[in-house]
This record gives C-alpha cells, structure tokens and sequence, in this order.
C-alpha cells in the first residue's frame, strides 16, 4: 500500500522552552506563549502568516478544562482556525501528524502546533493516569504509566542479569546525551561504573522499575511551524520533509496492557507498515539518528527491537555494543530522550522537532558530528499508541 | 523608564493548591452489568466472539478483532494463570478517594481458565507478593458480602 | 440500536464513583503581581499594550494580539466601572461561592478594554441593570485569588 500525498510539508519553524521540573514565575498561557514566540522567530514569520492552529495536553494534569480557549492569550490563536487534540502521550506527536495532514490536504498551508504540559501544577502524574482505566474495575490497582511488565518479560526472556544491565546502560548512555542538551530537565552526570550501584540502590518503583529507569516529570512547551512545499521555500532556508507518518493502536482495555492478543506490538506494527510503504528495507543502515518516546529505560531496549524490526537479542547486543549511543550505528536520543525531560504533551513533539533540528544542523551542544539525511521520530501514549514518522533532509524520495 | 519594573528580588510568587474532587456514577450497560452480576455469585462471565471465538474477560459487547457484537456469554474460572504483574512500592493517590494506600502492593494481570486470549486484573494476596511469577497460579477469595462491585472478590491467592 | 433490551437491562446497574486528585495551579509572575495588589494594596493593575493600546484586566505578560511585550506598562485603573452584562445564579452547587440567589457581572473597570467576571452584591436581582456604575468592595480576609476583591456594589449616585 502507497500513501501520497496531496503536496509535500516541510518544517520551517521549531520553538521550544526549556525543560524543567519549576516553573513558578509562568502561568499555563505564559509558558506556551514563551514557545510560540520562539517558533514564530525561528521562522521568521509573525502571527499573521499563520493560517491554523493546533493546540494540544493531557488536561487531567492541569485540571483546566478547554485550555485551548483559556491559552488563547498566549497561543496567538485569536480570531484563527484552531483544533483541540488529545491522545495521551502521544499528543505531541499526533499534533504533528494531524498538521501534516491539514497542510498535505490542501486546507491551510501554514499551521502552527502547540504542544505542552506543567507538571508541577499536577499533584500527582501518576494519580491523573490512572484515570484512564475502567473506574469499575481497574482503576484501583491502576499504577499509571509506572509498570514493570516489560522488565518482567525481558527479564524472563534474556535472564536478569543481562536484562537489568542493558537497561541500565540505556539509562546511563540517556543520561550522557542529556548531558550534552542544555535545554534538557534531568542531567544527572551519570557514569558507566555506577551501573551495580544504581541497580541495587535507585529507589524501587514497581517491581524491576526503579526511580532511576522512569521518565521525570517536567514543564514544558514546543511549538512547530509546518508549511506547504512552495510556503516552506519561501519562509525558510533549510525546511525539513515529514516523508510519512503513521499512527497504530491496539484494542486492549488497560486491564490487556502488554498482553499480546496481536502477534505484534503497535510499535513493530506501526514500523513494519511505514517502512514497507517507503521502500525502506533495513532501518538500522537507512536512518542517520531515531528519537525515540522511551518513558522508561526498560521500555527503551524493549522498542528498540521493535521499530528496528529486530529479532531475539538483536537490539540488547547493540545496547551492549554501544550502537545507538551518539558515533553508534544509529544514534537514539542525541536530546537525552523522555527519561531526561518529559513535559509530556510537548514530549511527544520534541522528537520530531529534535530530528528536525539535528537534520538542520542547528541541534547546538548536541549536534551530532555525523551528517544526518534520514531521521525517524516515534510518538507513544496510553496502552499502546504508537505515532511513527520519517523526516527527510532532502526531497527526493518520491520515486520510491 | 523604570517606574513600572517589577522588584525581581524575593518575589512573591502566588500559587493555589486544590483538592479537585467531583462526583461520578457509571452505568455499566448491561454487558458489564452481567459480569458484576455474576460477581454476586462468585462467578466470572466472558463474552464470547461469534466470529473468531476469543472470550473476553471481563466482557465487552463487541469483538474489535473482527468488528461484530459479542453478547453471547460463557463462564470462565474461577482459576487462572498470571500472565504478568506489577508490585508497586511507590503508590500515587488512589484518585477513587485522594488517598495513598501503604505498599508494597501488587496488581496481577490473571488469564482466566476457559479464556484464551484475554485477561483480568486484581489484586493479590500480600503473603503472597513474594512468590509471584509468571505463570503461576491463583484462585479467587471472595468477600463475605457481595453488592455487584469489584470489591465482590478481595484478591487472588496463590492456588497451591 | 438500542443496547439495553428487556431481557438483558435488569443487568444494567450504577456504579458510584469519585474522582479526587490534588493539583496546583500558578499565577506566574505576572498574575502574582496583579493578586498581590489587590490583596495588600487594595488596587487593580492591569497592563497596556504600547502598539495596539489595549488594557488588559487582569494582566498579560504578552499582548495576545501583537506578541508584543507589555509586562512593563502598569497602570492602575480605578476601583469603579460599569456593569455591562449579568446573570443571576439560581441554581445550587457544592462548588459556588456564595448562597444563591447572587448576582454574576461582567465587570468594565474605567479605563479597562475588556469587562471581567465578578461577583455584584448589595442590589437586589430584579434591581441590576446593565449599565449601572459598579465599585469594588475589597475582602477583610485574603484569600491570595481574586476574591480578595469581595464583590462590587452599586455606587450611590
């Protein structure tokens, strides 16, 4: 199955505020409004030149209801187009696909993207989670996205030993690239000889989970500017292609959370579908540099394997081989990943927009050194929302 | 001019902290209706695909596999295998009543004998969080007083 | 299609359920600013764009029109204004702050651009009418919201 597209989408705008666990001297507007300015001068443009905009949080965590009415003082959106969305974490990323769509359809062809969430003001993540499950019958044991149901099946799968140290090597490779990203929320400085320590020190979460593994809890706003394929030239020097992108989701209540009733998670789904359509037959060799959604250290080796489309212990070998790390065979997460900083409705659109950045060149501190061409961005959220998609530097790729 | 600057210095900063708490009642249509009914009487009730076959526990009214309604209903348990479980050492508020509960506790995701492909979660006994893996198997311990909740069945235990 | 037959809806039943989570939620610098003088000053700021010259109330840290950044305009407008809208609430709810009957008013301060919600109080309901000149009244205690303003009253002309 081929998927065209009416006209090519090009990022021209990318705009984001720094990521931190305080920030007590900006209300909820304020902040994404810091955001939009960013993204309005990183393209060059004003408000005027924006056609439609897209606004999208997780609400349970700010308790405001229709933020996107009450933002309008920061987002710029008075007297314009604008779309509400919300699919859990995902969020970030589905306002990027959804705008892709709005400019690919012909609809509008400047639209400005809105992702963001303030975590402090919610008193507990966590708590909020658990409210998407059935309130009848699950919600009570429900422990939000905290779960070491993957850590329990990669544990029976690859033995505990081997298990527990490539997941926290993946968390301590994270910690070395947050290191590198001044906008990141955590940068702990973390070294690889502290491995045995913080497997039997770091706090224990759930089961096999502990502090250590689990994405922070932060503030934070991204903004993204998309643009039609003649507006794009024209606004910037070096816009971005969104090639593909494509959203998979399995039917589990969260009571069948990682329970395979399908032969393959969303994520190896969503990665088998994309890569088929676009003639992309080894990804570890086509892409310059994957962001990934990883919310745990656990999650991150488990997924590795499946948007690679890897089998057996393919993907733990190239964590123990140092492959996704920054001068690897795929670099994973130059920004740090969700382990570093996770304003999690801005998460989600951190990832193409740091693929985005990295494909300019204008990542800064944690630029790679390599040039990169290809990049792939994942999106996750709920039980199993998967949001995948291939930015290009170049546009070239339509004979494909 | 600086007339108007703000005094950066020891800045007040005002925040509210709030409690939101808002009231809910859920229907529970008559295919969930069925299953807390069968919890009365120390029964499990799975709605099963007339298409593919696949039992669903707890019951749903549509099969999404293949897109037909499932009202058909077939007894699964009371015994079954844990396919997974989570312990939780750290709990965040119980967002049923604002409370956090004392830990460790521990969650069992728990293939019903007679189902599949589906599973249902409850809690599990505290003596027993030790002991679990996956695999295992448990049965259920009922509450002495059952109004149709899932409170009708306290835990699973480990069937020895 | 109807779900919920004869022969199956003696299943269906209601379930009560709550929803309580703690959150906080911040003013910002800005809105500290703005809270803060009504509570220890008794005076309503707001801010005026110097592009577009629109005064907001309460204030903005970026005018939502231009992008331009207006946090530095104070002014300080006058307790009084005009009613240019109400409703009377009838209806009671855990959630509301006063007893009902009570009087909700879009409030226009004397030099503001745009009328904010307050309370209006010391009239009787069938007594409003919109265009009446309203004053603040601000609250003994505080609360750190905006009700430190208590309510506004009529002004006795």
């Amino acid at each position: 199955m081929t998927k065209k597209k009416n006209r090519n989408v090009g990022i021209v705008g990318i705009g984001m505020t720094e990521i931190s666990s305080h920030k007590e001297d900006q209300n909820q507007p304020e902040m994404i409004n810091e955001a939009v300015r960013a993204a309005l001068a990183d393209a060059g443009i004003t408000l005027k030149d924006i056609d439609c905009v897209v606004h999208g949080n997780m609400e349970l965590f700010e308790m405001v209801h229709q933020p996107d009415l009450w933002h309008m003082i920061g987002t710029g959106a008075l007297g314009k187009p604008e779309f509400r969305i919300t699919t859990g974490g995902t969020t970030g990323m589905t306002l990027i696909a959804a705008s892709d769509n709005l400019v690919a359809s012909g609809m509008y062809d400047v639209v400005m993207a809105i992702g963001f969430n303030k975590l402090q003001e919610a008193g507990s993540t966590t708590g909020g989670i658990t409210n998407m499950a059935d309130p009848l019958w699950y919600r009570h044991l429900q422990t939000g996205a905290l779960t070491s149901t993957s850590a329990n099946m990669t544990i029976e799968e690859f033995g505990a030993e081997r298990a527990r140290k490539a997941a926290m090597k993946h968390r301590i490779m994270m910690d070395k690239h947050a290191g590198l990203n001044e906008r990141a929320h955590r940068r702990l400085g973390l070294e690889y000889n502290q491995m045995e320590d913080l497997m039997k020190n770091s706090p224990p979460l759930i089961g096999d989970l502990r502090l250590i593994h689990m994405c922070s809890q932060s503030d934070g706003a991204c903004v993204m500017i998309l643009a039609s394929e003649e507006k794009a030239k024209k606004i910037s020097k070096k816009p971005v292609w969104i090639r593909d992108h494509i959203a998979v989701h399995r039917e589990e209540t969260a009571s069948n959370a990682y329970f395979p009733i399908l032969s393959e998670n969303s994520h190896r789904a969503a990665a088998r579908k994309l890569f088929a359509r676009n003639g992309i037959t080894n990804p570890v060799e086509y892409f310059d540099v994957f962001e990934m959604y990883d919310p745990s250290a656990w999650w991150g080796i488990e997924w590795l394997r499946d948007f690679f489309l890897l089998k057996g212990d393919e993907a733990i070998k190239m964590v123990e081989n140092g492959d996704w790390d920054l001068d690897g065979k795929v670099p994973v997460n130059p920004s740090g990943g969700v382990t570093a900083s996770n304003p999690i409705s801005a998460t989600a659109m951190l990832k193409p927009a740091e693929v985005a950045l990295q494909i300019r060149g204008d990542a800064g501190t944690h630029q790679l050194k390599r040039e990169v061409r290809h990049g792939l961005a994942s999106g996750f959220g709920g039980v199993m929302w998967t949001e995948l998609m291939i930015l290009e530097k170049d546009l070239n790729w339509q004979g494909v | 001019m600086a007339k108007n600057k703000l005094n950066t210095q020891a800045e007040e900063l005002i925040s509210i902290q709030v409690v939101n708490s808002i009231d809910y009642s859920f229907p529970t249509g008559p295919i969930m209706g069925k299953w807390f009914q069968g919890l009365k009487e120390k029964k499990f009730y799975a709605t099963k695909c007339p298409s593919c076959g696949r039992t669903m526990t707890p019951p749903r009214g549509c099969c999404a596999l293949c897109v037909v309604r499932s009202e058909e209903f077939v007894e699964v348990g009371p015994k079954g295998t844990v396919e997974n479980y989570d312990i939780a050492y750290y709990a965040s508020p119980d967002p049923l009543t604002g409370k956090v509960r004392s830990t460790p506790y521990a969650a069992v995701f728990v293939r019903m004998d007679g189902s599949d492909c589906d599973i249902f979660t409850h809690g599990i006994k505290d003596e027993d969080i030790p002991k679990l893996k996956r695999g295992v198997r448990v049965r259920p311990v009922w509450n002495e007083v059952r109004t149709g909740c899932i409170e009708d069945m306290l835990y699973f235990e480990i069937d020895a | 299609m109807n779900t919920c037959r004869n022969e199956i809806s003696k299943d269906c039943f209601v379930v009560p359920g709550k929803m309580a989570l703690p959150n906080q939620y911040f003013a910002g610098r800005v809105g500290s600013k703005f809270i803060i003088s009504l509570r220890d000053s008794r005076k309503i700021l707001g801010v005026r764009c110097p592009k577009c010259k629109s005064v907001y109330v309460p204030p903005l840290e970026y005018c939502e029109k231009d992008m331009t950044k207006i946090d530095e305009n104070w002014v300080e407008l006058g307790n009084e204004g005009v009613l240019t809208n109400y409703t009377v609430v009838n209806y009671r709810d855990a959630h509301l702050p006063r007893k009902v009957p009570y009087i909700l008013g879009m409030v226009l301060l004397d030099g503001a651009e745009t009328p904010f919600v307050h309370i209006v109080s010391g009239i009787e309901p069938e007594n409003v009418e919109i265009g009446m000149r309203v004053k603040a009244v601000f609250a003994d205690k505080t609360t750190n919201t905006i009700l430190d303003i208590d309510h506004f009253a009529p002004v006795e002309e």
